[in-house]
């Protein structure tokens, strides 16, 4: 829909109007008709300025074209298409204004102001122009109205065209360098180097085969019956998973009135969560279960792939930071869906003490999820050594 | 070539010329000499070498300078001269800018610094070449504004992703403690770079700037003639400036008056030249000379009818020898402020008259009174031969000795000098051997000899007369430049030098052929010379047996002055432009510099008041009707155009031309643009009617047939569904029950042919006629019925 807005005399246009009054007040002062004359031919500028201004604008179609999503900080270009469909008049300098809201945000919150210049148009043809910027917060962002002007051809008078334009764009969280340490902390969690456990019962790994005993082997792994055949101690031998599933829950919490710190804290939670997430599923092979412990919890899991990222962007997108305490909830829900054998990573905006049995009530109360407690992981983003593992970029 | 420089180009030049138009109200060539110096060097030295640019002090300074040296003129003198000083004031800023490095704001401050000239120049000035430079300002101004606002916008965009890239440096240093919080706002832009002149400059824009320009002067004139004067107030422009003098007729010639001449347009006349048996218009050969009084007496720089009793009578009828050719004449006298009236020499009567008199004495027509209104009156002459002037007619009554006299009388010899002591030893070398028997030789001696181009100028411009000569004197020994009234005393009194008695007639020669008639304006005034013939100095031949008073040989010493006739076709063509010429200055002095309250009345809105009521009362009248085509009639006449004498070019011929193509063009574009709309919304609603119908004709018909009896499908229904519905409602009637099934069949067999790709046979084909001749036969039923 194109709504025409009252056309507007420009600061020129006002200067010039002031001049034509001058004239026109010293022709009947002094009863010259040669300045009425040239009264009279400046006058007809802005009447002329006010129907090519129109005239530029007439038959004048613009459409945006956007990208489906774009992280955080990147290069964001948008597309502009002007089709001029009049038959013969070009058009010159019309500018396109287009505006970008946050889904959201505050009223304070200036919508961004983006505009592209189409200096020439031909009749019966389209142009292409883009503008571009880079959209620093995730979340999502509505465009438009867009708003054509032009002030041609003398810039006296200023009139512009709204076009309902309405879309939408996501903007994923920006995504950062994860270190060495976090990989090898990865490796050796998948391998089972990385601490002490017991190996008993299925927690033991699966079946793999049997061998002579070995200083050091639990007398638990004898095979009796084998052992009793071979005339030797023979034991079980066991194989882990190398690319285990991982269940990776955020924790976005603030205070209830958050500081720019606070602020921060949840973007780089966020941004962590979503560079495993993106990596995780680059590499592929495994399940991943993703929680956000946020304003509205929201739940993505399956085999790591790009799917997935898609699914895992969008709810990081527009996660929201609550000062409620969700996350015992989300963690509780989470391990009772993910596989045993699971890693777990919490990335949490605060240090979270497991020990706290009247907050993870419910973690303490069943005894299959007390069986994670010792081998959760708990990253604090507040804290300096986030940087052995995640370095923003 | 970069759009900035174009523009740089384009103020410099719009500068320029508004100083030159300054510098012409101020009479001062210095100043537009300086102004176009600096904007060629303005523009080479800072703008394209970059040699010479003002800093911001240096500029300063200089302005403060220019301030000082405007207010110190000023001080001098607090005149109308002094505040000139001022206005040079707005010149030195301009020449301080042109030097400086140019920002956007620089180039809008030249152009309103131009602009503010060109007002003061307009308060200055009033010449016709003022007036067309106002013209070449106008687009040239326009032109600028346009490159101007072009480059404004295309910079400022480019400005803004410069913004925008110093703030994403700014924003996201790698690493930052702050990221991602902080940088939330992010300018966005489009263009990086301004683009190139030839990239936008093409020859569309060219034309918009001149239809710009051609509609902006066409608002301009409507408003400029429909802005009401105040009453009372003359709007004659400015009041010091150089002396003008309309030309036109007057009983009384004065030489030696300073400035130029100006002439005027108003109409004087319309003088009918018929046959009087056959009742044909006359078109001339050469121009008519409408002859109004002889002036005799020469004295003080002055021609008039002297010291003598004029032997006024009423005009009786008085009939044109026999044998003599004679012409009608049929004359329309405008309002004048005189009582003179006009005809071709010499005049015949066959009426009596109580309006008309006459004066015997110089054979001068008048009327009683009530110059203030339209006369009309007839007049006979034998003056004219094959469609020419005779050059010698018969003296109607002999002159006196006492009349002779008069006609040889020359200024008087004050302390023993001649006044005319240089034009009589002139006139008597040219003359040479030429016996004093021989009058008419030695006229046309020292005609031929004033009408020679390179002896004499005519020009209507102002002549720096010597004071202390008289003018004749001054015309023929030294200033050799001049209007008819000099080149016709000039021979009338060098006739008198050498004994040929002669008299100046002042009358109007010429005017534009309408076709059938001769307009005659003022600007038509002219003065020529009759010279007296004795019966024995007249050729044989050249007057009836019946003449025995002599001749007045009549002779036209004005060179290449109007009337002058064209001996080539480049003479001809600048003839024309030459009048042209003339014609614009006298529109310019009449129609623009000295449109005042009277004027505007009976010029603009009288003529508009009268066109309107004529027409409300007219529009019913068949007389109106005839007379209305009857001038449409004339306008497409070869004759009206000026083409009517063998002329292979008309300037008015290719006016009209130029106009009626364009009438033409706009009307065939109104017609296309006119069938198009038509054609467009036809093709829509047949397309539209298409599209529903799949085209199918038998399907058409039924739909039209339904909906004749309201039953109109709606957007969401296929056509099985429509028929469905039509034929339960069908069904609900007694009296239409029967047909219910119908629109269901001829629905399906639409089916077959629409989508089935199939035609229908003859057996079908007959069927569907049937099914719809019966189905529209119930619905008639139906509504009978109800």
């Amino acid at each position: 829909m194109r709504r025409p807005r009252l056309p507007i005399v420009t600061l020129e246009g006002l200067i010039y109007l002031t001049m034509v009054g001058f004239v026109l007040a010293g022709a009947l002062v002094r009863h010259i008709n040669l300045l009425l004359a040239l009264f009279a031919l400046m006058a007809g500028l802005p009447i002329l300025s006010w129907r090519l201004v129109w005239a530029m604008l007439r038959r004048l179609r613009v459409q945006r074209r956007l990208p489906k999503t774009v992280a955080a900080g990147d290069l964001l270009m948008v597309q502009i298409e002007a089709a001029n469909h009049r038959r013969r008049l070009p058009t010159w300098a019309v500018t396109v204004h287009d505006q970008i809201r946050r889904h959201g945000a505050t009223p304070l919150e200036r919508p961004i102001a983006a505009k592209t210049l189409f200096t020439y148009v031909p009749p019966a043809s389209t142009s292409k122009q883009s503008y571009r910027g880079r959209l620093m917060r995730r979340g999502r962002y509505e465009f438009g109205p867009l708003r054509i002007a032009t002030r041609f051809p003398f810039g006296l008078i200023s009139a512009s065209l709204v076009v309902e334009q309405p879309q939408t764009l996501l903007v994923t969280p920006r995504l950062g360098r994860l270190t060495r340490r976090w990989h090898r902390l990865q490796q050796s969690s998948d391998l089972g180097t990385s601490n002490v456990e017991r190996r008993q019962g299925l927690l033991e790994g699966d079946f793999y085969g049997l061998r002579e005993w070995r200083r050091g082997d639990s007398r638990r792994w004898i095979h009796w019956r084998t052992s009793a055949r071979r005339q030797a101690p023979m034991v079980r031998q066991f194989e882990r998973q190398r690319n285990q599933d991982l269940a990776v829950v955020i924790e976005l919490w603030q205070p209830s009135r958050p500081e720019e710190a606070d602020e921060q804290s949840v973007e780089l939670a966020v941004s962590f969560a979503a560079s495993i997430v993106s990596d995780l599923c680059r590499r592929g092979g495994r399940t991943l279960w993703v929680a956000t412990a946020a304003q509205s919890p929201r739940f993505d899991s399956g085999p790591a792939s790009l799917a997935l990222t898609r699914e895992v962007m969008e709810s990081l997108s527009v996660a929201e930071a609550t000062s409620d305490d969700p996350l015992p909830d989300v963690l509780s829900s989470t391990l009772d869906v993910v596989r045993p054998g699971t890693n777990a990573i919490v990335i949490s905006t605060r240090s979270v003490n497991w020990a706290d049995t009247e907050r993870f009530r419910k973690l303490w109360s069943s005894p299959r999820q007390r069986a994670w407690i010792g081998r959760l992981q708990c990253i604090d983003v507040t804290r300096p050594d986030l940087a052995e593992y995640f370095v923003p970029v | 070539m970069h759009l900035e420089r174009v523009l740089q180009i384009g103020v410099a030049g719009l500068a320029a010329l508004a100083t030159v138009l300054l510098s012409m109200g101020e009479l001062n060539a210095a100043i537009g000499l300086a102004a176009v110096t600096v904007a060629v060097a303005s523009v080479y030295l800072t703008d394209i070498t970059g040699w010479v640019r003002l800093n911001r002090v240096t500029a300063d300074v200089a302005g403060v300078a220019a301030a000082a040296f405007a207010f110190y003129q000023w001080q001098r003198d607090l005149t109308e001269a002094g505040l000139l000083a001022l206005v040079n004031f707005v010149i030195y800023v301009q020449f301080i800018l042109q030097f400086k490095h140019k920002r956007i704001g620089t180039y809008w401050l030249l152009v309103v610094l131009s602009l503010m000239q060109v007002a003061v120049a307009t308060a200055l000035n009033e010449s016709l070449l003022f007036g067309l430079l106002l013209v070449v300002y106008l687009f040239s101004a326009l032109g600028v504004l346009v490159v101007f606002y072009l480059y404004r916008e295309s910079s400022r965009a480019a400005d803004d992703a410069i913004d925008e890239r110093l703030t994403v440096l700014a924003a996201g240093p790698s690493g930052s403690a702050r990221w991602p919080v902080a940088p939330q706002v992010a300018v966005f832009t489009g263009h990086t770079t301004v683009p190139r002149a030839d990239e936008t400059l093409n020859r569309p824009l060219a034309r918009l700037v001149v239809g710009a320009g051609g509609t902006t002067l066409a608002l301009a004139s409507v408003l400029f003639l429909a802005i009401p004067r105040v009453e009372r107030a003359s709007w004659r422009g400015t009041e010091d400036g150089p002396v003008q003098r309309v030309v036109g007729f007057s009983n009384e010639v004065e030489l030696g008056e300073l400035g130029a001449v100006s002439e005027s347009p108003e109409e004087v006349m319309q003088v009918w030249l018929k046959n009087p048996d056959t009742h044909q218009p006359i078109e001339m050969v050469d121009e008519p000379l409408f002859r109004g009084v002889a002036l005799t007496a020469y004295a003080n720089r002055k021609w008039s009818q002297g010291q003598h009793q004029p032997r006024t009578q009423r005009v009786r009828s008085r009939p044109p020898p026999q044998g003599a050719p004679v012409v009608k004449q049929h004359f329309v006298v405008q309002p004048l402020d005189t009582n003179v009236l006009f005809s071709l020499y010499p005049w015949f009567s066959s009426v009596t008259s109580d309006e008309l008199i006459w004066d015997s004495r110089d054979e001068q027509i008048s009327r009683r009174g009530g110059a203030g209104r339209v006369i009309e009156y007839d007049m006979l002459t034998t003056g004219i031969v094959d469609r020419r002037l005779k050059p010698i007619v018969p003296v109607l009554r002999p002159p006196s000795q006492e009349d002779i006299e008069r006609l040889l009388a020359l200024p008087e010899v004050v302390e023993g000098r001649d006044p005319l002591a240089g034009m009589r030893a002139l006139a008597e070398k040219i003359i040479g051997d030429i016996p004093a028997d021989n009058p008419l030789e030695r006229a046309r001696r020292l005609n031929n000899y004033l009408r020679d181009p390179t002896n004499f100028r005519y020009s209507l411009d102002a002549v720096a007369r010597d004071t202390m000569l008289d003018p004749v004197e001054d015309f023929v020994t030294g200033n050799r430049v001049g209007h008819c009234e000099y080149f016709a005393s000039a021979l009338a009194l060098m006739l008198r030098a050498v004994g040929v008695p002669s008299r100046l007639a002042i009358g109007f020669k010429g005017g534009e052929w309408m076709g059938g008639y001769y307009q005659v304006r003022a600007l038509h005034a002219h003065a020529w010379v009759e010279v007296y013939l004795p019966p024995e100095a007249v050729p044989a031949g050249e007057l009836p047996a019946t003449s025995e008073n002599g001749g007045w040989l009549i002779l036209d010493p004005t060179a290449s002055g109007p009337g002058a006739a064209a001996t080539s076709t480049t003479d001809y063509l600048i003839q024309n432009l030459r009048g042209y010429i003339t014609a614009a200055r006298a529109i310019w002095r009449s129609y623009v510099l000295g449109m005042d309250h009277d004027r505007q009345q009976t010029a603009i809105y009288e003529p508009i008041v009268e066109g309107v009521v004529a027409f409300a009362t007219g529009a019913t009248n068949r007389e109106y009707w005839r007379n209305f085509f009857g001038k449409l009639a004339n306008l497409v006449s070869p004759a009206y155009w000026g083409l009517a004498n063998g002329g292979w070019f008309s300037w008015r011929g290719a006016l009209a031309a130029i106009v009626i193509m364009l009438v033409f063009l706009s009307l065939f574009y109104a017609a296309r643009a006119i069938v198009r709309l038509v054609w467009r919304r036809a093709r829509a609603a047949d397309t539209d009617a298409e599209r529903r119908t799949g085209g199918v004709e038998f399907y058409r018909r039924l739909e039209n047939l339904l909906a004749h009896h309201d039953f109109v499908r709606g957007a969401s229904q296929t056509q099985r569904e429509f028929a469905l519905a039509v034929g339960g409602q069908l069904a609900e009637s007694a009296h239409t029950k029967r047909a219910a099934p119908l629109p269901r069949h001829l629905v399906e067999s639409f089916y077959r042919v629409r989508f089935g790709g199939r035609t229908l046979d003859t057996q079908e084909a007959v069927a569907v006629e049937r099914a719809l001749v019966e189905l529209a036969a119930v619905l008639d039923e139906g509504r009978r019925s109800s």
